[in-house]
C-alpha cells in the first residue's frame, strides 16, 4: 500500500487552477521527485499535502487515512516533516534552539528535547555550531538547519521544497549524500527540485507537472527521454529534434 | 570561556548580589515619600511591561490596549471591596481571572491578524472598554460612577487585610516582590515547551506550524497569562492611589507607555522592561511634576523621540548594548586583577 496518495487534487485561487486534478502515489522508502517549469504548481501541491492550503477538490490519503484539509501542525504530528523553499530559521535564536523547537514534538522535557536536537544537529554536521545564532549562518548551513529542524520532529516522510537551490555543486553533492542517509534511516522523501542532475540521480520515481496538470510520471530515465517533458522545459521547437538530455 | 572565568563569575555574582541588597534596602535610607513614590511607579511599570512582554515580546505582536486589563483589575477588586467587603488581596484574583477571560476572548479573533491590524484592533477594544466604563454609572449591583471614577474607602492606620498602608514602604516591597516573581515567571516560561513554541510562532509562524506548533493557540495562552498578571498590577495601582478614573487607568497613553518602555528597553527580552522603565519613568514623572500645566503630554513626545533614536541605532532595544558594556566591564575588572569596587 502506498504511504502517501494524492487523489485528483485541485487547488484553485479564484479563477486560476494552480493545481488541476493531480494524482500520484508514493511508496514507503522511496525518494520521489516532483518537477516542472516555474509556476507549474509544485509548491502549491506541496502546500496542499502539508496542510498550508486545503485542496479545493480531491483527497490526500496518508497511511490509509484521509487527511485532506488537516492543519499543518496536525500533519506534522502524523510524522510528516517539511522544509521550505525560502528557508525560515528562527533568526534571533541559536541553532540548537531552532532544532529543539522541532524535537519538542516528542517530549515536553527541555533537556530531553535538547539532547534529541543535538543528536540530529551532529548528523547534519551542525554540532559545533549549536550555539551560533541562526541569522549568522551561511546559506548552506541554513539549508542544512532547515533539514535538521524538520528531522528533529522524527518524521516518517519528509517534504522538501527545493532544498538545493542556490548551493554550489559540491554542496549539492553533499546534500545528495544527506538525502540518501535520511532515506537509509527509513524516511520516505518527497521533493521538489530544479537541479536536474540532482533529482535525476537520487529519485526512484518522478512526477512532472505543467500548468497545474500532471504530464507524466516514471523513472528518471523515462522522464528524461519523454518528448512531452522536453517540450515543457524547452518549448515546442525543441521537442522533435532534442537529444533527450534535459539539463537545466 | 576566558582564563579568569571563575573569578569573572564571582565578580558577576557579587555585583548582582550587591544590586539586590541595594534595591531591597533603599527604603531604609531613603525617607522621602516623593522619591519612594517615583520608585514604586517605576517598579509598577516594569512589572506591567514585563507582563505585556509575554504577548508583545515573545508572541511577536504589538498589543496597544493593555490598560484595559489594568483597569479590570483595579475596578474588580475595588468594587468587590466597597460593596461586599471582600479584601483586595482576594479581590485581585477575581480581577485577574476576569481579565484573563476577557483577554482570551479578545485574543481569539484578533491574534489571527497580522502586525498593524492586531495593534489597531487591541487599541479599539481598549478604547471601547474605556468608553463603556465612562458611560456606566451602575453595573448590576455595583456602583462604578462612570467618568468620575471610584475611590477606595480609606480605613484608619495601617491595615494589612485591606491592602492599605499609611507609609509608602510596604507598597515598595509589595511591588518589588511582584516584579521579582513576574520576572521569574517569564524566565521560567521561556524555557518550557510552550515558551519555545510561543517564541517560534512569533518569529516565523509558518515554520513553527510545520514543526507541529498550533501558533494561534499558544498566542491565546500567552494573552491569558499576560492579562491575568496585568490585572494584579491594576489592583496594586488602585490600592496605592486609592482613587482612579477611566481616563487615567483605562487610557490609551497608559497602554502606549507600556509599549514604549518595552520597545526602548528590548522587546522579547527578560531585562528589557526593567531597563526601559528605569529610563522612561523618570522622564514622565519629571515632566508631569514640572510641566504638566504648561505642556501636558510632553512625556509622550519625548518617548517618541527616544523611540525613533533607539529604533535607528539599536533596533533590538537598549538591553543589547548594555549587556555588551557590562560584559566588557566584567572582562576588564577580572582581567586586571586590581580594585574590585562594588
Amino acid at each position: 500500500m502506498a504511504l502517501l496518495e494524492v487523489r485528483n487534487v485541485s487547488k484553485h485561487f479564484g479563477g486560476l487552477k494552480a493545481v488541476d486534478e493531480v494524482t500520484l502515489s508514493i511508496e514507503k522508502g522511496q525518494i520521489y521527485g516532483l518537477i516542472g517549469p516555474n509556476g507549474a504548481g509544485k509548491s502549491t501541491l506541496f502546500n496542499c499535502v502539508a496542510g498550508t492550503y486545503a485542496p479545493t477538490m480531491g483527497a490526500i490519503i496518508y497511511d490509509g487515512r484521509d487527511v485532506t484539509g488537516w492543519k499543518p501542525w496536525d500533519i506534522c504530528k502524523l510524522r510528516i516533516g517539511r522544509t521550505f523553499q525560502i528557508v525560515k530559521p528562527f533568526q534571533s535564536r541559536t541553532v540548537l534552539y531552532n532544532a529543539t523547537v522541532g524535537a519538542f514534538i516528542r517530549t515536553s522535557n527541555r533537556s530531553e528535547a535538547e539532547d534529541r536536537a543535538m543528536e540530529v544537529l551532529r548528523k547534519f554536521h551542525l554540532g559545533d555550531k549549536a550555539g551560533v545564532l541562526a541569522k549568522n549562518l551561511t546559506i548552506a548551513d541554513r539549508k542544512r538547519l532547515e533539514m535538521a529542524r524538520a528531522m528533529a520532529t522524527d518524521p516518517e516522510m519528509l517534504l522538501m521544497d527545493e532544498c538545493m537551490a542556490g548551493l554550489r555543486p559540491n554542496e549539492v553533492d553533499e546534500t545528495l549524500d544527506v538525502l540518501r542517509e535520511i532515506r537509509s534511516q527509513g524516511v520516505t522523501i518527497f521533493m521538489i527540485e530544479h537541479i536536474m542532475r540532482a533529482i535525476m540521480s537520487v529519485s526512484d520515481k518522478i512526477t512532472v507537472i505543467q500548468f497545474g496538470r500532471k504530464i507524466m510520471d516514471g523513472t528518471p530515465g523515462e522522464v528524461a527521454n519523454d518528448e512531452r517533458v522536453i517540450k515543457a522545459y524547452l518549448g515546442e521547437s525543441y521537442g522533435a529534434g532534442g537529444d533527450g538530455n534535459v539539463t537545466a | 570561556m576566558n582564563s579568569g572565568s571563575t573569578k569573572r563569575k564571582t565578580i558577576d555574582t557579587m555585583l548582582k548580589l550587591a544590586l539586590a541588597v541595594f534595591v531591597f534596602t533603599i527604603p531604609v535610607w531613603l525617607s522621602s515619600p516623593t522619591y519612594l513614590q517615583i520608585l514604586i511607579m517605576l517598579f509598577l511599570f516594569a512589572y506591567l511591561t514585563t507582563t505585556w512582554n509575554l504577548v508583545g515580546g515573545f508572541a511577536g505582536v504589538l498589543p496597544l490596549g493593555h490598560s484595559a486589563y489594568v483597569g479590570i483589575g483595579a475596578y474588580t477588586s475595588t468594587v468587590l471591596f466597597i460593596s461586599l467587603g471582600v479584601s483586595p488581596w482576594i479581590g485581585m484574583w477575581a480581577g485577574a481571572l476576569i481579565a484573563a477571560v476577557v483577554g482570551v476572548f479578545i485574543g481569539i479573533p484578533t491574534l489571527k491578524l497580522r502586525g498593524a491590524y492586531f495593534a489597531l484592533s487591541t487599541m479599539a477594544f481598549g478604547e471601547g472598554i474605556r468608553v463603556l466604563v465612562e458611560n456606566t454609572m451602575q453595573l448590576g449591583p455595583f456602583t462604578i460612577n462612570g467618568p468620575r471614577g471610584i475611590s477606595v474607602p480609606l480605613l484608619p492606620g495601617n491595615n494589612l487585610l485591606a491592602y492599605q498602608f499609611t507609609s509608602k514602604v510596604p507598597y515598595y516591597y509589595i511591588i518589588l516582590l511582584m516584579l521579582c516573581v513576574v520576572i521569574f515567571i517569564t524566565w521560567w516560561f521561556s524555557r518550557t515547551r510552550p515558551g519555545y513554541y510561543l517564541a517560534a510562532g512569533g518569529e516565523e509562524p509558518e515554520a513553527a506550524q510545520a514543526l507541529g506548533v498550533n501558533v494561534a493557540r499558544y498566542k491565546v495562552l500567552a494573552m491569558g497569562i499576560s492579562c491575568f498578571l496585568t490585572a494584579l498590577g491594576g489592583t496594586f495601582l488602585a490600592q496605592l492611589t486609592l482613587y482612579f478614573y477611566p481616563k487615567q487607568i483605562l487610557g490609551l497613553d497608559f497602554s502606549f507607555e507600556l509599549a514604549f518602555i518595552a520597545l526602548i528597553g528590548g522587546r522579547g527580552t527578560i531585562a528589557g522592561p526593567v531597563v526601559g522603565a528605569l529610563l522612561l519613568r523618570p522622564v514622565s514623572e519629571l515632566t508631569r511634576i514640572y510641566l504638566s500645566s504648561t505642556l501636558p503630554g510632553l512625556h509622550l513626545v519625548i518617548f517618541g523621540l527616544v523611540l525613533i533614536l533607539v529604533m535607528l541605532f539599536q533596533p533590538r532595544g537598549l538591553v543589547e548594548p548594555l549587556e555588551r558594556a557590562y560584559n566588557w566591564f566584567l572582562d576588564r575588572i577580572s582581567g586586571e586583577r586590581k580594585e574590585v569596587k562594588s
